[in-house]
């Protein structure tokens, strides 16, 4: 290999005379200088990443709450009002025509029944027993 | 001289660790400062140089694990970095008389004729053409082996021990002209 080489005498000489004068030495305070430096530089970067990883969890956050504002607003939970959604009197004249036995005062009342009923939001059943329990109004 | 082979400096650098900076510093960090010198012949050059070296380094250090031979990606750093300090400040990388004045300085004390003498050696090399002052600054210097220079100037191991040969004689025979 080139290391092996060899130098004539007189070069080795020249050779040793220039790695003598080569003493110089950098100041005592590049070391701290440049140390210092890289730390900043690290701590610069790091500090970064941190933010970097914040702004990215923000995002994905805000995605997620958008989607799912999103999906909120197109999903139908089935929370319409259902059945007779006329004044009481014309409920209570189509209950007397279908039950013409029916008094004018009760046909009035199965009326208001109606109506109430029409309002009331859909839940799960619940377990039979639970006193809680909302009872299916029917037609 | 380290030969070829990942450096166990590598991982410490590449994962950030202030400790494995530290210890590249204690390794290199007066190796590339001498080297900077030869190049640049100015103590404040070489120390700028040899700062944006440790900055391209930590920049890119997650690629060091990659490296085969730290020694010679670093003195490959050094030299583009002593290119740019030389093309920044508008001077070539030659000694010019007040830098002399500094290197010499910069030198340990020594008695009048060592002194004389070495300063005549720091303005020989000054007068080398610069891929011949490189090769001597690297060699010298940077304590790097042929095949190590070799890949820092992109040429083959022969070709950087030839420029060294060549520049050898080109000192004596400059410094016998002094004489």
């Amino acid at each position: 290999m080139m290391d092996d080489w060899q130098l004539p005498s007189e070069l080795q000489q020249l050779e040793r005379d220039l790695a003598n004068r080569s003493r110089h030495r950098a100041s005592d305070d590049l070391r701290p200088r440049i140390l210092g430096d890289l730390q900043t530089r690290l701590r610069a970067e790091r500090l970064r990443a941190r933010w970097q990883f914040a702004l990215a969890v923000a995002v994905v956050v805000l995605v997620w709450l958008n989607l799912s504002m999103s999906a909120t607003q197109a999903t139908d939970f089935g929370l319409r009002l259902n059945g007779p959604s006329e004044p009481i009197e014309t409920i209570a004249e189509q209950v007397h025509r279908l039950v013409p036995e029916f008094s004018p005062e009760e046909a009035r009342r199965q009326a208001i029944l109606l109506q109430a009923g029409s309002r009331l939001v859909c839940y799960p059943n619940r377990p039979i027993g639970s006193r809680t329990e909302l009872i299916p109004f029917h037609l | 001289m380290e030969g070829p082979g990942t450096d166990p400096l590598a991982g410490g650098l590449a994962a950030g660790d202030q400790q494995a900076f530290s210890a590249l510093y204690d390794q290199y960090g007066q190796r590339l400062y001498r080297a900077a010198v030869g190049m640049l012949g100015c103590g404040q050059d070489a120390e700028d140089t040899v700062q944006e070296v440790f900055v391209a380094v930590f920049q890119s250090r997650r690629s060091l694990t990659h490296v085969q031979d730290l020694a010679a990606y670093l003195f490959t750093a050094l030299r583009r970095a002593a290119g740019r300090c030389a093309a920044r400040r508008a001077r070539t990388p030659a000694l010019s008389e007040n830098a002399v004045n500094e290197a010499v300085a910069l030198t340990a004390p020594r008695d009048e004729s060592t002194s004389e003498y070495h300063e005549r050696l720091d303005r020989a090399m000054s007068a080398l053409p610069a891929e011949q002052r490189d090769v001597v600054a690297l060699k010298i210097d940077g304590e790097l082996s042929f095949a190590q220079i070799a890949q820092v100037l992109g040429v083959s191991p022969n070709t950087a021990a030839s420029r060294y040969r060549y520049a050898l004689e080109k000192l004596r025979t400059s410094l016998k002209e002094v004489r």
